[in-house]
Order: structure tokens, then sequence, then C-alpha cells
């Protein structure tokens, strides 16, 4: 177990009040302000500020406000950015440039700062003249709130690289699905052809699928199950177009891997974040959600395809139809609803969930092979050669000592392309030098080879693999058709 | 100023519904309930009782003729006890909330997966076993969706299970009037896959399907009848 420095304590904590402001006006978008769950998230949001302030955090904690992004002493946060499109808009809209909380704010003033920043009835409250009269009327005194300058380069989008493009296409993705979940919360219709074209952007946006799954990797804190949803699509994206899909059947397959947890919007969330064992009621609940999901998409008056409703009641069965909900007859489930099962099992076991910690991938991957029965184990295989045990954005320790993150896959799992971050043993890099490298190429004459996976809370080692057991086919993950012409040629020779 | 001296004695940033975060007797909740002005508010349980016992025995003195004997309900050793007692509960109410200092529930033990370093060193070749890999992700696509629209038809509420039910007309030409019609059918094919043809086997699983669908669909229209009437 490393043990982090208290930088990195200080920088996790001011991650985790970011990623509580999010959630908080997550929360205040889709319940009553004077619900349990928006009194929660405050709870959260105070407990956040005051662990901050405890850790040395310089306080008042100031967040930047950008178009895209927030920012704490001018250095993104990506992580909480991800689901901050729609506060971000508000903020915008107010002209804010930054908001600095001091230490005593407390769930009730908490909540009354988002009655301003987000009620659209306030709006005209943030006028330069008005602003301290509006804080201090709504009783918002440990807050402070800063105006954007009349050109303020906050103003504009952080530049338009490949990895703003991605934190873009994400957002866009997250912000849809959320207001998709609040609209099934509510009874009300889905923009479900919406939802299908913000996956048709990311599919014909994405240049590189990889950049957008190691943004969210980031993306560690979710109290919702938008971010989880928005990760399974991406993932499910990355395969599918590993296996040759088309363009239709990737936009299919996409929005049925955001849709498919719907149903969770009509499941009471006591049930759905409680820590423990549920009881036999709450259990019923929870296996009720596909079935709620795939009713919910199943009244709505626009086409919804056949695959999403699908996949949104399959995702829980395994190839033989077992597992749940308790059909009324036998199902069983189609290849999109297989993929899907892989995907939401993957994310869920890499991510933190309130009764468990993440597993790095690499686990995930042992666990999933050792119940490989629970999948169609020929997806699994597709899924984990297209993603990788190391996926892109992986941070990794090398066997020199030195410190990588993995960029790239190159058709054999445990071997993919990294970037040095550090020389050996922690040491500077030289300048100059490549620093890019595929796992078992040599380097001084030995091969370059992972020794363990670092995460932010541990360090997992991981076995020397033996680069004569490594060698997959090299056409593992290409497509279906070219599969075919690689295997047939010379067996009919 | 009574809030705030309550508030030190809470767990920062708790929510104040949760039991573990009711102040103890020096807090605020326990002004609520009058004691007297003068107890010391960091005074231990116990004193904080004794001296209240006092307060109200001075009061019944003050304004009562009857000797303070009549109001002692309690035996003195029997009420030190019941001080000790309300203290230590009390005391762990105050604890912090158990998901931090007890060990994970029955249920979550399951969820902390382990993976032995052998399973890691498998890992490649089981991914890599079986070879090249040719997926589709239409395949099954119609049996399964025949299959939750026959469900939706069976289990949804009033909405779905008409839409459901057109949609299983629409989709797969299956009406609930034509309830039955298959059975016929089902002889010869289960003969079939008796006889070991495992052809006859998808095709009888697809009839079942079918005849499942049509009843579904025909209970469903026979509700919607029932309702208009």
């Amino acid at each position: 177990m490393r043990t982090p420095s208290a930088r990195d304590l200080r920088a996790h904590a001011v991650l985790t009040f970011a990623h509580a402001l999010v959630i908080g006006a997550l929360n205040r978008r889709m319940h009553d302000r004077d619900s349990r769950h928006v009194h929660d998230a405050l709870a959260d949001l105070v407990t956040a500020l005051r662990r901050a302030a405890t850790l040395g955090v310089d306080m008042p904690l100031q967040l930047q406000c950008a178009d895209d992004r927030i920012c704490h002493d001018g250095e993104s946060l990506d992580g909480p950015s991800l689901q901050a499109r729609s506060l971000l808009r508000d903020l915008r809209q107010r002209g804010i440039a930054m908001l600095s909380f001091g230490p005593r704010l407390d769930v009730e003033e908490a909540n009354r700062l988002y009655d301003l920043l987000l009620l659209d009835d306030n709006v005209a409250a943030f006028a330069r003249s008005t602003r301290d009269a509006a804080l201090a009327a709504f009783g918002v005194r440990n807050v402070r709130v800063s105006l954007r300058a009349a050109a303020d380069p906050s103003d504009r989008r952080c530049g338009v690289d490949g990895t703003d493009r991605a934190l873009h296409q994400y957002q866009d993705l997250a912000d849809c699905l959320q207001q998709t979940h609040a609209r099934a919360l509510r009874d009300q219709e889905l923009a479900v052809h919406a939802a299908a074209n913000v996956v048709e952007r990311a599919v014909t946006g994405m240049d590189e699928p990889s950049l957008l799954l190691s943004l969210a990797a980031q993306d560690d804190v979710d109290r919702f199950t938008v971010g989880h949803s928005v990760r399974v699509a991406l993932l499910a994206l990355q395969v599918a177009r590993a296996v040759g899909a088309t363009r239709e059947q990737s936009v299919q397959v996409g929005s049925a891997a955001l849709l498919h947890d719907i149903g969770k919007s009509k499941v009471p969330q006591e049930v759905l974040f409680k820590q423990g064992r549920l009881t036999a009621d709450e259990w019923h609940w929870m296996q009720q959600h596909p079935r709620l999901g795939a009713q919910i998409l199943l009244e709505q008056h626009e086409h919804v395809a056949a695959g999403t409703i699908c996949a949104a009641f399959c995702h829980h069965m395994r190839p033989d139809g077992k597992g749940y909900p308790e059909s009324l007859v036998s199902v069983a489930p189609g290849g999109t609803s297989r993929l899907v099962r892989v995907c939401d099992v993957f994310e869920a076991l890499t991510s933190i969930r309130p009764y468990k910690r993440a597993l790095t991938p690499i686990e995930a991957y042992a666990v999933m092979f050792r119940n490989e029965r629970d999948f169609d184990v020929q997806w699994l295989r597709v899924f984990a050669r297209t993603i990788g045990l190391f996926p892109n954005g992986t941070r990794v320790r090398l066997r020199s000592g030195a410190a990588a993150v993995v960029r790239e896959q190159t058709g054999c799992p445990e071997k993919p392309i990294v970037q040095l971050l550090t020389g050996p043993d922690d040491s500077a890099l030289p300048p100059g030098q490549p620093d890019r490298f595929r796992i078992g190429d040599l380097c001084e004459g030995k091969p370059m080879a992972i020794h363990a996976v670092d995460t932010h809370d541990r360090c997992i080692t991981v076995p020397d693999f033996d680069p004569k057991d490594l060698a997959l086919p090299t056409h593992a993950c290409l497509s279906p058709a070219l599969v075919h012409d690689l295997t047939a040629t010379p067996a009919k020779g | 100023m009574q809030a705030a001296r309550g508030a030190r004695n809470r767990t920062p940033g708790k929510p104040p519904w949760r039991k573990h975060y009711i102040a103890g007797p020096r807090g605020a909740d326990s002004r609520r309930m009058q004691h007297p002005r003068h107890v010391d508010a960091t005074a231990s349980y116990p004193t904080a009782l004794a001296q209240h016992q006092l307060d109200l025995r001075t009061e019944v003195k003050r304004s009562s003729a009857l000797p303070s004997s009549v109001f002692a309900a309690f035996d003195p050793m029997v009420e030190s006890l019941l001080a000790e007692t309300a203290e230590s509960m009390l005391s762990r109410l105050q604890e912090p909330p158990p998901e931090t200092t007890t060990p994970p529930p029955e249920g979550a033990d399951k969820r902390l997966e382990t993976v032995a370093m052998a399973e890691l060193m498998a890992l490649p070749a089981r991914i890599a076993a079986g070879g090249p890999i040719d997926l589709h992700l239409d395949a099954g696509l119609a049996g399964e969706y025949l299959a939750v629209l026959t469900d939706a038809c069976g289990c949804g509420h009033e909405p779905t299970a008409k839409h459901a039910t057109t949609l299983l007309h629409r989709d797969f030409g299956i009406l609930g009037k034509d309830a039955g019609s298959g059975i016929a059918d089902l002889t010869p094919l289960l003969d079939k896959v008796l006889a070991g043809d495992s052809g006859a086997a998808v095709e009888l699983g697809t009839l079942v399907q079918r005849i499942a669908a049509q009843v579904a669909s025909a209970q469903q229209a026979a509700a919607d009848a029932e309702e208009d009437a």
C-alpha cells in the first residue's frame, strides 16, 4: 500500500469537494430542494469542504469556472468537470468566474447557494451591482462569487485539442443522460432520439475512443448511474468498433449501453445506494430495474430500437437466460445485450461503490474470467483484447522503477504502449530521449515490463508475464470480415 | 448561541436526522429537555443528573409541605447505575458512524473480491484462447425482442402492456385471437426433437415463444375488453 503524501491528500480533497459540488447540483435538479437526497448530497459537500480545510487546503477554497471545466489553482479538475455541463452552463449564464467557499458553509446555506446558482428566476441576481446583496439576502455568507470581466479569457472554451474534444463529448453524453434520468424519474417523455444523436456525434467525432475512456477513468465519484452509464457506453462503442460494427450499429449499441440502467431512475435511492446487504423487499426492487427500464423505453412515443429495449431488460441475464428479472418466458440475450452486460460488470467492478472498493482493470478481468459462465465468454475475450489488461490512461510502475502511463493498445492485452513519466526509480526523465515504448521491447538490453498498477490509493503488483505466452493472433481485434479472410485463406489453400 | 454550542457536539457536516449525531446530554438536545439553567454544561452525565435531582427536590421542598422523601421514587443506587448506563449508551451514540469504524456488513464482505497472482498470470492465455472471434451485435435479437415484448405484455402495467401488444402485432404478426393456433404444430415438432433432431429443437423453442406471446396478447386483449365493458 502506497502512503499518499500530504499534497496528494490535499489534491484528492479538492477533487472530492468539486465532485460533491457537481453531484449536489445534479441532486438539486432531480429532486425537491428539501428532499433527503439533496440533504444527503449537501452534507457530503460540507463534509468534503471541512475535510479539505482539515488537510490544509487553502481557505477559502477557490474553484474557477471556465466554460467547459472546473479548475483549482489554474489546474483543470477533469473528473468533476465531466458531469458538470449543466452546472457550468448555469454559472456561465450568471457570468460567474470563481466561487470561493469558506469552511463554515453548512448544509442549509449550501442549499440556498444552489437556489441562487440553479434557479432560472435568480439569474438576474448576479448583476455586478446586486450580487453581494443577493448573497446576503439568501443568507449565503460563506461563499464569495467573482464575476467575469467583460473580456475574460475564461469565456472561451479551453482549446480544441483532442483531450478537449473528448471532454466535450463526454460532457454531452453525461448531460444528455442526466436529463433523460430526470425525465424518467418524473414520468416525462424521454428524448431518446436526442440520446441517439449525442451517441452519433460521439461515434462520428471519436477520433480516438480510448481518449474518452481514459478521461472516463477520472469520473470516479458517481452517486447517480449517469457516470456509470456513460462509461459503459464508451466501452461498448470501443468494442463495437473493434468487431467491425457499422456506424448505424455503433449508434444503436451506444444508445443501448447509455440507457441500459434507465430503470434505476424508478428505484428508491435508499435502495440504490444502500451500504451492506439488501433486505428481501429491497432486493426485489433492484431486480425489477431491468424490467422497469424496458417498460419506460416501451412507453415512449418515439421509436426506440429493439436492441435498446432488450439491453435494458437483459443486461443482468447470463447467456443461458438465468439472472434477473425473472421473465415470463425464457429469454436468450442477444449480441448487444451480451456486450452491454460485459461492459456493465467490468465498469461496476472497476468503480467505487458504497459497499466496495474499485478493482483495477486487471483484477476485474480475473474476477470476470473466474465467473466466466456468467458472461458470453466470446464477448468477454473480445472486450479484453480491445480494452487491454492495462487500459489507456492506467498509471503503471515499470520494473525499472520508472512511472509511466498507458497510451495505446497494441492487440496484445498485456503489451500496451506506455509513456514514461519519470526515469528509473522516480528520477527525472533525461531530456531529448524517446519516452514512448511498447511493453516487451528491449530497453538497455532488458525487456520493458510492468511491475505494478498504481491507483490513487493502491499499488497492485502484477505478475511477470512470460513473453513466450503473450503472443496473441495479430488479428485478434480486427473486424470479423478481415478475420475471416485471414483465417479462411490458408485452410482453403 | 445554543445552536453554536450544540454544533460543537456534532460530527461536522453530518445530517442531523441520523441517530448517530443526536447530541448527548451536553448538547443542544438535552437543553431542550429543560434542565435547570445552572447545570454545568461540561459536567458528566451522572453529575448533571444528580444536580437535576437536587434541583427538583429543592423545588419540591419549596412548593410542597410534604416531606421530600415522598417524591424520591428512586433508590439512589439504582439511579446511579441508570445514570452510568445512560451515559455509556449516549457515548456510543456519539461515536462516528458505523460505516467508518465497524467492519462492513455481512453482505458487503462478498463484494470485496480478492484476486490471486495465479489468476492474473493466467489471464493472457484465457483471453487469447479460442483464437479469432466472429461476433455480431444483432445476433439473436429477434427472439430476444419477442420474449421481452411478451414479458411486457404479461407483466407490464396498462400503457406498456398495450403498446407491447401493438408491437407484437406490428413486428411479429402476433395477435391474441390467434392464441392456440400453433398448438397443433407442437406434437410433430416434439416428436422430431425426441428423435434427436437439433434443428427441430430450435424450431420448437421459437414456436413456444410465439404461443406464449399469443397467449399474453390474448390476455391483454381480454383485459382491455373487460375495461371497456
